[in-house]
């Protein structure tokens, strides 16, 4: 309910800003997490990530549907959202955070920027401040923006059984790609 | 009776190996069912879909969380990813119902996708997420 409330918040202020030109979202992006062990590699991911990101102030907000997330293997999935992230109690995951090196990127000049990235990330119903190196990709209405970075599933209460423990590894390694686009409202 | 032993011993050695079959099978081998042969949960229009996450998040969510969906819309727009995935919103680009064909459904649905126009009619099966700023359908594909 609070992720609604925020979503609808970041949409009204959307729609109120309709000669901006610094609200830039998308609802494609995408996040794969991958672990490798001896026992196993597993990797998900999810192409539906929904993520705004305002260049004026460096405000940026990721959301994720924990069923989204695609496995090479059925069983995987029905574990992961049944037994791990238990998806019916906790369905989002989120981050809420900002650029905090804002002025190192020039937003009118097309280029590649090294960003630092902080905020809140709430997975499994734990909220977490975490950080993160990136890269923006600046072009003519449209931004990508990448990160690689880890999450110990330990941090966020998802609790693995012993029995299967050797198969994951400690930390899992989150990539995080978005294809912003200006965001033009209706009229 | 050494006879009926070793029949007994034969017939829990053969349940054995099916368990342990059936257990690497069900584990490792399984397939995911195609979405083509999945049965809807349920028909609903895309208008309707989202107006019952509108009015409850968490009811909607319980009722067709997880579920198979056949939606039917008016197409708002159609954009393919990168990665070879396509998207076909429907009712609103940002509040509305967003339909996700994976790469390899959008291979075998070429013709289907090529053809689909904004405004047009369309019904879409697929898998319902939950919702975000819109509702995520997963797994999809083009019915006609």
């Amino acid at each position: 309910m609070k992720n609604r409330i925020i979503w609808l918040a970041m949409g009204l202020a959307l729609s109120l800003t309709v000669q901006a030109q610094n609200r830039f979202f998308t609802k494609t992006g995408h996040i794969d997490f991958f672990s490798h062990t001896a026992v196993e590699d597993i990797k998900a991911t999810n192409d539906q990530v929904t993520s705004f990101l305002d260049t004026s102030t460096g405000d940026m907000v990721f959301s994720v549907l924990s069923r989204s997330f695609q496995f090479p293997k059925p069983l995987m999935q029905e574990h992961f959202n049944e037994n791990y992230m238990e998806s019916e109690k906790f369905p989002k995951a989120s981050f809420i955070g900002k650029i905090s090196d804002l002025k190192s990127v020039d937003f009118t000049k097309p280029g590649k920027y090294q960003v630092k990235i902080a905020g809140k990330l709430t997975i499994h119903g734990v909220t977490k401040d975490v950080e993160a190196a990136g890269e923006l990709s600046v072009d003519k209405d449209k931004i990508d923006g990448t990160s690689v970075f880890s999450v110990k599933p330990e941090d966020y209460d998802i609790k693995i059984p012993s029995v299967v423990k050797a198969n994951f590894a400690e930390s899992m390694k989150v990539t995080v790609q978005m294809n912003y686009q200006l965001y033009i409202p209706k009229k | 009776m050494k006879k009926k032993i070793w029949r007994l011993a034969g017939i829990a050695v053969l349940l054995m190996i099916a368990v342990a079959g059936f257990t690497y099978w069900y584990g490792f081998m399984r397939k995911e069912k195609p979405i083509e042969k999945m049965k809807a949960d349920f028909v609903i229009s895309a208008d309707s879909l989202f107006a019952a996450f509108s009015v409850s998040e968490k009811a909607a969510t319980e009722k067709y969380g997880g579920k198979i969906l056949l939606l039917k819309s008016n197409i708002v727009s159609v954009e393919k990813d990168g990665n070879g995935n396509v998207t076909v919103t429907l009712v609103d680009p940002m509040m509305g119902v967003t339909c996700t064909i994976d790469s390899l459904e959008a291979v075998k649905q070429k013709g289907e996708i090529a053809a689909l126009t904004e405004g047009q009619s369309v019904t879409i099966k697929g898998r319902c997420d939950g919702m975000l700023t819109d509702v995520k359908i997963s797994k999809c594909m083009v019915v006609k």
